[in-house]
């Protein structure tokens, strides 16, 4: 039960020293709430991709191998295939609409493409 | 001599002989084979209306005949069509002018227009006072443009996958327990039962010829053998669809060959990749069981949490977050004001609840909570996505529990709250804090384990039970002569139809008032979608539990089973005199006799399950604001 919080924690302690950039890309002209729903999806997105994705899809880690690490094409069809319930992914299989859609959001959104695998 | 005995012979022939000459025609060339003869008689079909003067019986006539022989090649295909395609079927056999709802990702796209075509749209057109040539090519081409969309590579390839026919083959079954049999997709009731009988036919050489290419996963011989003695049952039944033994039919056939092809998908390894049917549990071994699809996450934010002592605890706390009126901005309303357990989570005194000011009455009746996560879409317009996203709109509606921005403050001002908060908090990564995110969610996850449950109707279907004869002949009233089950869908009894990704609305012309004054002023799904054909359009809801749930429809405008069925029989709002532009309901009478409407009510009471209610909480966590120490168990709604 508590060891979760101290892997969160020392995740974002790891973060901490590098420079604070912009994370992902800005609608271009859209009004405050729009942008504010962008942030809000793309900050819960990233945090339930560290917590439950990073491990095998390394984009704050080393991943494992023969996993994705998503290119825009590969979260498209991902998206479709997801959204089937299709494969034997027992994370996604469980996640719910909500946060379904905060992961994909940030994958789609996040740029520049943080560190890739390898 | 029919079909499946020349087959039969020629498998055999190409058995013993084992050359290559004789060889059966292969499974993909029969598909083939099959989308060429439909093509072949939609074609011929065309040619003839060309050709014809619709001024004169006798041609509209012949063309009827050209409509009912293409309907059995399409039927021929169907199995097929329908599961590669569920979107171009629609154009073959659509059954609205004009379709909205979107057919397969309707969680996940906004629903989209599309101009309905083909066999069935022909027909009622050609009923219709002065069809014009014009329009009736228009149809029966858009059908046969479908048709051929059939040959494209994407279809193909999913032939080439062996996956393709055990799920399709899945779908097919739970149609033939919904759909096939009830004219929901045939506008001429005659025909139902000879085209049940002809697809019957056509699906048994599918199967021979699909084993004879795939000796390595073969149709299971005890599969073929009850499959035989279905469509025997059938055949032997007269061509009225008012005489279909569809109780038997589903018991004894459908529901059983449906086991035995989930048999075949755990030895084949076979799991479903498709859109299609993404909410189908691959292990379920019954059309009448809960875990057939699903609908909702009741866990909501806590969907990925699976430790059972964890869940307890979001239990138990959605338990006292039901009953606490802490949620409401007076402190006096609670979940349970309007949604009381013992009424089966509905308010069976009223016809629709009092607004949060006490004065006014809210427009729709409060639905029961009861097998709401087998819905994709929540409220009667499918305004929600989410369970989630419905209990955080109640909390803050302010005409309803009218909570404020303080709800979450209130609820961790009480320690006990707050400790079970904070611990579930940290299992959701996504969330700095607690928030009305967790709240809801774990009064989802309470009341949604009041669904589980089963009905005498599914302990009969799953031969656990018995139901009385009375009940049997209100279940075939309901998918024959009384028409329910064209919209009422097994196994919910709801809009959401095979392959259960999508749920129907429906407009019926519900009055404002008994009297039938006027039509009630509520838009329904054009509140949420606007667009004409979903004026007063509302979703079509479960009939579980239908007996215990009064009063009935969106505005609790009738107060017993026996006024809504008089309301059916008479044909609706249009029936009853009213102007609906748009209504869906057939407006004639059913001609239901009383002798009728007491089975059909015997039935609808055979959907009551099996719940076991428990008593309310007996008190509520003490808040560290003494105001809010007065609240009651309930609230004092």
């Amino acid at each position: 039960m508590r060891v979760f919080p101290i892997i969160l924690a020392a995740f974002l302690v790891s973060n901490c020293h590098q420079p604070k950039k912009l994370e992902f890309e800005k609608p271009v002209g859209a009004p405050p709430e729009v942008m504010k729903l962008y942030e809000e999806q793309f900050r819960k997105g990233k945090a339930l991709y560290k917590a439950y994705c990073a491990e095998c899809h390394g984009i704050y880690t080393d991943g494992k191998q023969d996993m994705p690490n998503f290119t825009d094409s590969q979260i498209h069809v991902y998206s479709v295939q997801v959204l089937s319930r299709s494969d034997k992914h027992e994370i996604l299989k469980k996640m719910s609409t909500e946060q379904f859609n905060y992961v994909l959001n940030f994958l789609r959104l996040r740029n520049p493409p943080l560190k890739n695998g390898k | 001599m029919n079909a499946r005995h020349i087959l039969v012979t020629i498998l055999l022939c190409g058995s013993v002989l084992g050359t290559a000459f004789l060889e059966p025609e292969r499974y993909e060339d029969f598909y083939g084979h099959s989308i060429d003869e439909l093509d072949g008689s939609l074609s011929t079909l065309l040619q003839k209306i060309h050709g014809s003067d619709l001024s004169r019986q006798a041609s509209r006539d012949g063309i009827r005949a050209g409509i009912a022989s293409s309907r059995l090649k399409m039927k021929a295909a169907d199995f097929w069509m329908r599961y590669f395609d569920p979107v171009q079927y629609l154009r073959v056999n659509g059954q609205l002018p004009v379709e909205w709802e979107t057919e397969v990702f309707e969680k996940f796209e906004k629903p989209y227009r599309r101009d309905g075509a083909g066999l069935s749209l022909a027909y009622q057109y050609l009923e219709t006072d002065s069809p014009a040539k014009d329009s009736l090519l228009r149809l029966v081409q858009g059908g046969l443009d479908a048709v051929r969309s059939y040959r494209a590579d994407s279809n193909l390839s999913q032939l080439s996958n062996h996956d393709h026919f055990f799920l399709g083959n899945r779908l097919f079954l739970l149609n033939l327990a919904t759909i096939y049999t009830t004219g929901f997709e045939c506008p001429n009731d005659a025909a139902v039962i000879p085209e049940l009988k002809h697809m019957m036919r056509s699906m048994e050489e599918v199967y021979l010829r699909f084993t004879a290419s795939n000796p390595s996963m073969p149709v299971l011989p005890e599969y073929m053998t009850l499959f035989g003695a279905a469509a025997r049952f059938v055949a032997g039944k007269p061509d009225a669809l008012s005489a279909f033994d569809h109780f038997t039919f589903i018991r004894d056939f459908v529901n059983p060959l449906f086991a035995l092809n989930r048999r075949m998908m755990t030895m084949y390894g076979i799991r479903s990749a498709r859109f299609v049917d993404f909410t189908l549990v691959d292990s379920t071994n019954s059309i009448f069981s809960k875990a057939l699809y699903q609908g909702q996450h009741t866990k909501g934010i806590f969907s990925l949490v699976d430790d059972p002592a964890t869940l307890s605890r979001i239990h138990a706390l959605g338990r006292r977050l039901f009953y606490d009126p802490i949620l409401s901005g007076n402190g006096k309303r609670s979940c349970a004001s309007c949604h009381v357990q013992s009424m089966y989570f509905t308010d069976t005194t009223v016809s629709t609840a009092r607004q949060f000011d006490s004065t006014m009455r809210l427009s729709r009746s409060a639905p029961s909570l009861l097998n709401v996560p087998f819905h994709h879409l929540i409220m009667q317009d499918g305004k929600h996505l989410t369970l989630q996203e419905q209990g955080k709109a109640v909390t803050r509606n302010p005409i309803e529990m009218n909570g404020g921005e303080g709800v979450v403050e209130r609820v961790m001002s009480c320690p006990d709250y707050r400790s079970v908060l904070q611990d579930l908090a940290r299992l959701t990564p996504e969330e700095d804090g607690v928030t009305l995110d967790h709240i809801a969610s774990s009064i989802s996850y309470y009341y949604g384990g009041f669904s589980n449950y089963a009905s005498p109707f599914d302990d009969a279907m799953n031969r656990t039970g018995e139901v009385g004869m009375e009940v049997k002949r209100g279940f075939n009233l309901f998918m024959g002569k009384a028409r329910c089950g064209t919209c009422h869908f097994a196994p919910q009894f709801s809009g959401v139809k095979p392959p259960y990704v999508s749920s129907e609305f429906e407009v019926l012309g519900v009055p404002a008032d008994t009297f039938y004054k006027s039509l009630s002023p509520d838009s329904g799904r054009f509140l949420v979608h606007p667009v004409a054909e979903m004026m007063n359009a509302f979703r079509t809801p479960t009939l579980r539990n239908i007996e215990r749930t009064p009063p009935y429809m969106h505005n609790g405008r009738f107060p017993t089973l026996g006024s809504v069925l008089a309301f059916y029989d008479a044909g609706g709002g249009v029936g009853h005199g009213l102007h609906v532009r748009n209504q869906t309901l057939e407006a004639d009478s059913l001609h239901l006799s009383s002798g009728e409407i007491g089975d059909l009510t015997a039935f609808l009471r055979a959907l009551t399950e099996k719940i076991p209610f428990e008593a309310p909480p007996t008190d509520l966590p003490r808040s560290r604001h003494a105001a809010l120490n007065g609240r009651k168990v309930g609230g004092e709604y």
